[in-house]
């Protein structure tokens, strides 16, 4: 294996040229890599300009040159929320775009990067809202990820289902590969075809909604090689959607854009293998309302409250009890959404459930329903085994009155679950 | 099968599974890329298909085989898998 750079020393020249860095899609050497970021930090380094540079390269290895070249520059780089032309424009201050690599150039002396990297949240309660990492930061962030998976990777290439322009598919697919020498697959590997030729003995970065999908489709334990190792963040994944990828088994990587990697699990369907473990650098409290508060040189100076609630368990392990804004009042009652939605799972006909409070006149829970085999066709016969099994269970107020059945729940693609997709299923017209 | 799919029955199949309310047979071309093109499908939508395609055809995707990449290009490559198997 060859030396670990985090990105501050990625461009140092501690790397044999003849490294491999990259599937994109043909074999990227690193003296490629270095030519490429060299040629970026020439064209971009001395324009005078000061605000961020948007970096808007739709290509993940055009990408993470344009990214490394812009931070060798010393610039600071924004990464829009998405590549549509509204979202370019909406970054305040912006020096410039680079959508298109400039030719590559031979690199001159190491070049030590600097600047910083602006990424937007997810934006699932409202606007985008920008959150600014220091290179200080995202080294230690790589370097967290290679002391507690390094191992587990091992000298794999990486592939991943998840876009490289979020934090979590910049991190896990570019820039920990990078530090760590492993090559990337610059083209997402999430449709099924493109899966099968990326995965096969690879690091696979991907998310619950790929992963929840691929093993019912492509059966993972018929594959010759499986994956030599598979994270996925965003989303919590349902246990039978992680046991299904054992072997290797699946590294839930539970994180914001705010704070970074924060805890980790591999559910292998053992006792305490659905419990969180902080990252070692993490420590974490929490707060009387059930709120879990996160404390990391990488999350920034003062703790960091997430919108998740959560219980301690043993060994500095925690529970994820489900957002804390997924608490709705109806009745002037409170209702966990995740409590409710646990309820319906437990019962056999369920597979997976997802509540959503329907707003309007009448304001009522809703349920959206992943049938189990042998559940019942007729939906009134399924709200009525449904109805008395969470009677005694859930308070009156918590059990759905409005019920839909869906092939999937919907998921964004960050498997994040989308609350007005929830909504919409309840739509007069939607008659599933 | 009683009769062999058309690439008619495919596009209701594709609109019917992916929940493509404004969309008609008539919009999508049974030769262009279905994903990542005019009809903004994405990858998750690739495999909603693929796994109701496995339920209601038997159509098979596992196995290492790299025509799979072909057969999710287009209806006409997909109505050709789909007869391949039925």
């Amino acid at each position: 294996m060859t030396a670990f750079l985090p990105p501050s020393r990625l461009l140092s020249g501690g790397r044999p040229g003849g490294h491999p860095a990259a599937l994109a899609p043909g074999p990227r050497s690193w003296s490629d890599f270095a030519a490429a970021c060299e040629g970026v930090a020439r064209a971009w380094g001395r324009r005078g300009a000061e605000g961020p540079v948007v970096l808007a390269c739709q290509d993940a290895w055009d990408f993470a040159a344009g990214l490394m070249g812009l931070l060798a520059a010393g610039r600071d780089v924004a990464i829009p929320p998405s590549f549509l032309a509204g979202a370019l424009e909406a970054v305040p201050g912006a020096s410039g775009i680079l959508d298109v690599l400039p030719p590559p150039a031979e690199p001159g002396p190491a070049r030590t990067c600097g600047g910083q990297v602006t990424f937007w949240t997810s934006g699932s309660t409202g606007a985008p809202k920008a959150v600014v990492r220091n290179l200080a930061q995202l080294d230690a962030e790589v370097e967290v990820l290679e002391g507690l998976f390094g191992a587990l990777a091992g000298a794999a290439p990486v592939a991943g289902t998840v876009p490289h322009h979020h934090i979590y598919g910049c991190l896990f697919r570019l820039l920990w590969p990078l530090a760590a020498g492993r090559p990337f697959r610059a083209q997402a590997c999430g449709d099924p075809a493109a899966f099968l030729e990326a995965v096969p003995g690879a690091v696979l970065v991907s998310s619950p909604a790929s992963l929840s999908r691929l093993w019912r489709l492509l059966d993972p334990r018929a594959m010759e090689r499986p994956p030599a190792a598979i994270f996925s963040s965003g989303g919590p994944l349902a246990q039978a959607d992680a046991l299904a990828w054992l072997p290797p088994g699946v590294v839930e990587v539970y994180g914001s854009t705010e704070t970074g990697g924060i805890a980790w699990r591999r559910q292998d369907g053992g006792p305490g293998s659905d419990l969180w473990r902080p990252f070692p650098d993490v420590a974490v409290t929490f707060g009387e309302d059930g709120a879990l508060g996160v404390e990391a040189f990488r999350a920034g100076p003062a703790p960091v409250r997430m919108e998740d609630a959560a219980q301690p368990a043993e060994e500095g392990r925690f529970r994820l009890m489900g957002r804390l804004d997924r608490i709705v009042k109806l009745h002037e009652k409170r209702i966990a959404l995740p409590a409710v939605e646990a309820a319906l799972e437990s019962h056999p006909f369920v597979h997976r459930a997802a509540a959503v409070l329907l707003e309007g006149a009448r304001p009522a829970l809703g349920a959206v329903l992943v049938l189990a085999e042998g559940a019942p066709e007729s939906v009134a016969d399924l709200a009525h085994a449904l109805r008395s099994h969470l009677e005694g269970r859930l308070e009156g107020a918590a059990i759905p009155r409005r019920w839909r059945v869906a092939a999937e729940l919907p998921y964004d693609e960050r498997g994040k679950l989308l609350p007005g997709a929830l909504s919409a299923l309840f739509q007069p017209g939607e008659t599933r | 099968m009683a009769r062999s799919m058309t690439p008619d029955d495919m596009k209701k199949f594709i609109i019917e599974t992916l929940g493509l309310e404004d969309i008609e047979p008539a919009d999508i071309d049974a030769d262009a890329p279905l994903f990542g093109g005019g009809l903004g499908l994405d990858s998750i939508d690739a495999l909603e298909l693929g796994i109701a395609l496995k339920r209601t055809y038997g159509v098979q995707t596992s196995g290492e085989n790299p025509a799979t990449r072909e057969h999710f290009r287009s209806v006409n490559t997909l109505v050709a898998l789909v007869s391949e198997r039925g």
